[in-house]
């Protein structure tokens, strides 16, 4: 999408969130506030990975709003001080410099993925800010760095419990890896998945990247190369758009291999855009399905269509929860060091993705769930089947 | 056609109830019937059902009666059919994808959801039969765990006080996969030590579960079953084939130094759909009914299951299992 029409998008759901607010101000008193406490936030609004950036933009938005609606944090209205970062690392890691040096914000939610997050490790360190990642899942994001914090799944969460669903529900022996060697998080996951598939006691037929030694996208020499070994499984570490490819290619070439994916398939992109090869594969996610009676998801489903986003998915809800823990430390306290002790403190928290307990480096202890998509009034939809308790 | 039908189910009931009687080491106390109906109008098929599982019990009196029936058929006409049979106040029971018992797994549904299909457990003897219900409707974010404390709370007593050997718990309704878990949780913190536990979902907080003849949403419900028996538990998983089935309550069976005369099952409705689409469903009851011999066995297929992989662990909130319970006299 163009940069100047995400924009657009962007004001028309600020606007749909202003009509939604006005018409709940109308019936409770608008909340006074004493002042503003602003935090900073760089999301992916254009660029390659947009299409998580805007969901996350919504949930994020979102969840500030009711939280406003309900008087604030300490009195005072919660702002987003946003910033397009492009799909770019360095200019995530620009964006923290300049929010915290010319808006002196003691926390940034986001950079929203794994690239960025591991290039603002340092920025975050030396200007000591708290980052908050809806959804970076490098192991290392986290680790040994106090300022950084994440509200999604790590790489070997992402592994273990695909890895567990897949072995224990279909006897899954023997697996194939496709990872896309231009991300980090794709490579590290790869490597994850294979070793914590190997300690399980399963083989290994073969890792392959779908970036050619040219830096062309090659799906189909990797995916004949893994179907050739007949796997029980291919896992392919990628995002969303590489995912769609992956999964008509293997469509295409008539592999019916069990397909899985990362919580970065559980995208409506891939579900719109893979076509009916899609059927079967299991993906990991945040999202607890309305099913379960979960009081929590619910609110932030019903604010979410509420808010004109007629598929709410798992990016905008751990950006929604992301500003939930948010609030929660900055309840304790506004400087960074507050806000860092407020989400270290954090225990079994009620979210929309789950109960959240964060733990000492940074990482969130949650449920993994696994979907599997299904054909649903013509359209493909992710439906639950198991939680993995951490 | 309608009556030679009726007929020939009779006599299949009553010859099973024979065999039954002659082949399986059954405690002196536990007197069962279970009856099983295909027929279209819910009131019909119950009284059919029902029919069947009085006639189980000889002249014993029934203490508890369980009815599982495709959504569609659980209405209140269909408990009416088995309040011809049974008083109210000891009648439960719970909407299903598939009823599960020695008559049928319903192979040939078009549907995984069963459009027909009602079967009836009836219970009487001497086992003790102690019943809880929680509400799970109810405006709390821990609805679950909270839920599954309180089930155990009010079967705490009995299950404590009781001194018969064997104690099961069994448990359905609004405990769909991932709910489950929580739910689990809770009975285990409830209990404060392990009991035998063993359920299946009926669906979601939508479902329909029959309590005391009266049908309704939004519960859980816990039957404790005590008497002279003891219990061997399994849980099927890895693929979605018959064999796990097999392969389960070999491992439940061979937990007992006798043959066991009875078995509770329950079974996953993803399981069913990757049967269905292989045309297993019948070689799963094939192989069940072979496992056990003689003895029947009552259950369904949920979405969600709760077991416990062998006796005196902890149970569990499951998802693409079969969960076996299976009864020996002592």
């Amino acid at each position: 999408m163009h940069r100047a029409a995400v924009w657009l998008f962007a004001l028309a759901g600020l606007l749909v969130q202003f009509v939604a607010a006005s018409a709940v101000a109308e019936d409770a008193p608008a909340p006074t506030f004493t002042g503003d406490i602003v935090i900073g936030a760089t999301f992916p609004l254009s660029g390659e990975l947009e299409n998580y950036g805007q969901s996350a933009y919504y949930g994020a938005n979102t969840r500030v709003r009711m939280v406003n609606a309900a008087g604030g944090v300490n009195g005072k209205r919660l702002v987003l001080e946003w910033r397009d970062n492009g799909s770019n690392p360095e200019q995530a890691v620009a964006d923290i410099r300049e929010l915290v040096e010319k808006h002196n914000v003691p926390a940034v939610l986001g950079p929203l993925l794994s690239d960025a997050t591991m290039a603002a490790r340092d920025v975050a360190d030396e200007l000591e800010v708290v980052i908050l990642s809806p959804l970076a899942s490098v192991d290392a994001a986290s680790q040994d760095n106090p300022w950084v914090f994440r509200v999604g799944f790590s790489n070997t969460q992402i592994a273990s419990g695909m890895i567990d669903f897949q072995m224990r529900s279909f006897g899954v022996k023997s697996c194939g890896i496709l990872y896309d060697s231009r991300h980090t998080f794709s490579i590290e996951l790869s490597q994850v998945f294979a070793d914590t598939f190997t300690e399980h006691g399963g083989r290994v037929v073969g890792i392959h990247s779908i970036i050619d030694e040219n830096g062309e996208k090659d799906y189909v020499t990797p995916l004949r190369a893994l179907a050739e070994e007949k796997p029980d499984l291919i896992f392919a570490a990628s995002y969303a758009l590489e995912a769609t490819e992956i999964v008509r290619t293997a469509g295409d070439l008539g592999i019916d291999i069990r397909l899985c994916g990362p919580d970065t398939w559980d995208n409506e992109l891939v579900y719109d855009a893979s076509g009916t090869r899609l059927v079967g594969t299991a993906v990991v996610s945040a999202l607890f399905e309305t099913a379960f009676n979960y009081r929590p998801f619910q609110t932030f489903y019903n604010a979410m269509e509420q808010a004109g986003m007629d598929f709410p998915d798992a990016q905008a809800a751990s950006a929604y929860d992301a500003v939930s823990l948010l609030v929660v430390a900055l309840e304790k306290g506004e400087t960074s060091a507050q806000i860092r002790e407020g989400l270290l403190a954090i225990r079994r928290l009620p979210l929309a993705t789950g109960r959240v307990t964060m733990g000492p480096n940074g990482n969130v202890h949650k449920p993994v769930i696994i979907r599997i998509v299904e054909r649903r009034n013509n359209r493909l939809l992710p439906v639950f089947a198991v939680r993995i308790d951490p | 056609m309608p009556g030679i039908r009726r007929l020939a189910l009779l006599a299949t009931v009553l010859l099973f109830l024979a065999m039954h009687s002659q082949a399986v080491d059954t405690p002196a106390g536990w007197i069962a019937g279970i009856g099983a109906s295909s027929l279209d109008d819910p009131m019909a098929a119950a009284d059919e059902a029902a029919a069947q599982a009085k006639a189980g019990l000889g002249s014993s009196p029934a203490k508890l009666v369980i009815v599982t029936a495709a959504q569609p058929q659980l209405t209140p006409a269909l408990v009416e059919g088995v309040k011809k049979h049974f008083p109210a106040d000891i009648i439960f029971g719970s909407q299903v994808t598939s009823p599960l018992s020695p008559y049928g797994n319903h192979p040939d549904a078009a549907t995984i959801d069963v459009a027909v299909g009602v079967s009836v457990f009836a219970l009487g003897g001497d086992t003790d039969v102690s019943t809880a219900l929680v509400r799970t409707d109810v405006e709390d974010d821990d609805v679950y765990y909270n839920a599954g404390v309180a089930l155990a709370e009010q079967l705490k007593d009995a299950i404590e006080s009781s001194e018969r050997p064997g104690r099961l718990v069994v448990t359905f309704g609004d405990q769909y996969t991932g709910s489950n878990q929580d739910f689990a949780s809770g009975m285990n913190d409830g209990f404060e030590e392990v009991w035998p536990i063993i359920g299946g979902a009926s669906g979601n907080v939508t479902a329909k579960v029959i309590y005391q003849g009266e049908i309704q949403t939004g519960i859980n419900l816990g039957i404790l079953l005590a008497g002279d028996f003891t219990i061997g538990q399994s849980v099927g998983e890895g693929s979605h084939t018959p064999a796990i089935a097999d392969q389960a309550l070999a491992e439940a069976i061979g937990q007992g130094d006798k043959e066991p005369f009875f078995a509770f099952i329950f079974n996953c409705r993803r399981r069913r759909t990757g049967m269905m689409e292989r045309n297993q469903l019948a070689e799963e009851l094939s192989v069940i009914k072979e496992r056990m011999g003689d003895a029947p066995f009552f259950g369904f297929y949920g979405p969600g299951e709760v077991g416990a992989y062998k006796p005196g662990e902890a149970v569990r909130g499951m998802g693409f299992t079969v969960v076996t319970a299976v009864l020996f006299a002592q």
